[in-house]
């Protein structure tokens, strides 16, 4: 029986994502959520009830340590005090220097004082911003907005709010030729992946380097025309295809315009992993990945060759072969295991990653009960390959996201991006 | 393969309801899939266990949205296939 929080291997993965950016870019692996408000949010009493909400959940007062059977778990350190999330207020003048606001947010947390969530409230006019910062040591996207929607429902009724009492999961450490041969597997398919040459990519260049984000946003009716699109052209339920094949469309023209035609485009693409029993877990990471490999020729219309892809991942449940796979991986120190994905495919890992989070898991349709008119995902994506395309659907409104580091591409090369999505519903 | 409407029908019931972590007395077989919460994902996985338990690749065929939509035009159309074969 378990009773420590043993931490999965892709929670260790994301921790070795953490220190890569730690040291490449300053920062860890965090993502904002922003929650786009009717009206002011009054700050003190939203600062107060975080703060008891947090309070609950002792998970907060953990950090990374090694058991005695080497398996990495979240320990509690009971003594400690939970550090208070102090919300910052900010009014801006302008409503399109939003974004890049944001990123200049994300710039100063300190992800190394073991904060694992920062609260940001920007205001305009009659509208506010309400932007949360998470650590993906502690959560992941889907996580994060279960994590926001139980806190409104705490908010609601405080009295009959039941924090989660269950904490402890199992150290997987048995099974060890059903692991070892998901490995194998996995190796296959990344020797697969990893083209002769170098992956497609841009590259990264040289200065300092900062994320920067660019958001576009489709109303309601123009993603009913990007869902009838994705019907016709993909097939029914398709989505997640059609918007990964769009989105290579628009990066294949990038790399043309740039003149990058060596080899294939690689991109990850997260899954969401949760089991039975497990749908609604807040804390930690529950999710694995797909990849995809588009050569030179089938980047222009990649449509088929994605779907039959993601198909024949699906047959061979390859999302949980990398999951039992990377299990292994937890006897590797942080340090050592960043080294060793800096080596994966000459440095390059991957053109962009991807990630369709499909229907938003918040329910709520108010934030501190201002009426939410949009929620939206501002990711930091490992480094390399610094650049991430992200997607959800907020009440039949599709947000993408473009998460880029400045060294990558220019406001023309982004321009020139925006420019092909933004045609989605026309096709 | 000999199967009827039902016995394709009841399949299709337990695969989702396996997938969605749902019972299978909450499946109601004429609401759109989507509805039931089935995203790309998992669509792709029912595709995958219809391969699976009737031999049949569906991934690249023809059939529409409006064969798709619900567990009962699924049926119905996956009967007339296997009867074609």
């Amino acid at each position: 029986m378990a009773s420590k929080r043993y931490l999965t291997g892709i929670d260790w993965l994301v921790h070795a994502f953490d220190h890569m950016n730690e040291k490449k870019i300053g920062k860890g692996n965090v993502f904002h959520i922003v929650f786009e408000v009717n009206g002011v949010i009054d700050i003190d009493p939203f600062e107060q009830d975080l703060n008891q909400f947090i309070s609950g959940h002792f998970v907060f007062k953990g950090r990374v340590a090694r058991a005695l059977n080497l398996a990495p778990y979240w320990k509690i350190d009971k003594n400690k005090e939970i550090k208070p999330v102090s919300i910052s207020s900010h009014r801006i003048q302008e409503a399109s220097n939003f974004i890049s606001f944001c990123a200049e947010i994300s710039q100063k947390y300190d992800q190394s004082s073991e904060g694992y969530l920062y609260c940001d409230i920007v205001s305009h006019n009659e509208k506010s911003y309400a932007v949360f910062t998470f650590s993906h040591k502690l959560f992941d996207g889907l996580g994060a907005e279960f994590f926001v929607d139980a806190f409104e429902r705490y908010r609601e009724d405080k009295q009959s709010y039941v924090f989660p009492a269950r904490f402890c999961w199992p150290s997987h450490l048995n099974r060890w030729l059903e692991k070892f041969k998901a490995g194998r597997y996995v190796n296959r398919k990344l020797i697969w992946l990893s083209p002769k040459r170098k992956v497609r990519a841009l590259s990264i260049g040289k200065g300092k380097q900062e994320y920067q984000y660019k958001v576009i946003q489709f109303d309601e009716k123009q993603t009913k025309k990007i869902i009838e699109r994705a019907d016709k052209e993909a097939g029914y339920l398709l989505i997640m295809p059609f918007l990964l094949s769009r989105v290579t469309y628009a990066f294949n023209r990038l790399l043309n315009r740039k003149g990058i035609q060596n080899d294939s485009m690689v991109v990850p693409v997260t899954v969401n992993a949760r089991k039975k029993g497990e749908e609604k877990e807040m804390f930690f990471n529950h999710l694995s990945f797909m990849f995809f490999r588009l050569t030179y020729e089938e980047a222009e219309n990649s449509m088929t060759s994605i779907k039959n892809q993601l198909y024949e991942q699906t047959k061979s449940r390859f999302s949980d072969k990398f999951s039992s796979n990377v299990m292994l991986m937890r006897i590797v120190p942080i340090p050592i295991l960043s080294n060793l994905l800096g080596l994966y495919s000459k440095g390059a890992m991957a053109s962009f990653s991807f990630s369709y989070l499909g229907e938003t898991v918040f329910n709520g349709r108010k934030l501190f009960g201002k009426e939410a008119t949009n929620l939206f995902h501002l990711p930091v994506p490992p480094v390399p390959p610094g650049l991430g395309v992200f997607v959800n659907n907020y009440n039949g409104k599709l947000n993408f996201t473009i998460s880029y580091l400045n060294t990558l591409l220019n406001d023309k090369d982004i321009g020139f991006l925006v420019d092909i999505l933004k045609e989605m519903p026309n096709g | 393969m000999n199967c009827d409407i039902q016995e394709i029908q009841d399949k299709l019931v337990d695969e989702i309801s396996m997938i969605l972590s749902i019972e299978t007395e909450s499946i109601d077989v004429n609401k759109p899939l989507h509805s039931m919460g089935l995203d790309s994902l998992s669509f792709v996985e029912l595709l995958v266990s219809i391969e699976k338990s009737f031999n049949l690749k569906l991934i690249d065929t023809s059939l529409s949205k409006e064969d798709f939509s619900t567990i009962n035009s699924l049926s119905q159309c996956l009967l007339k296939v296997i009867d074609g074969q």
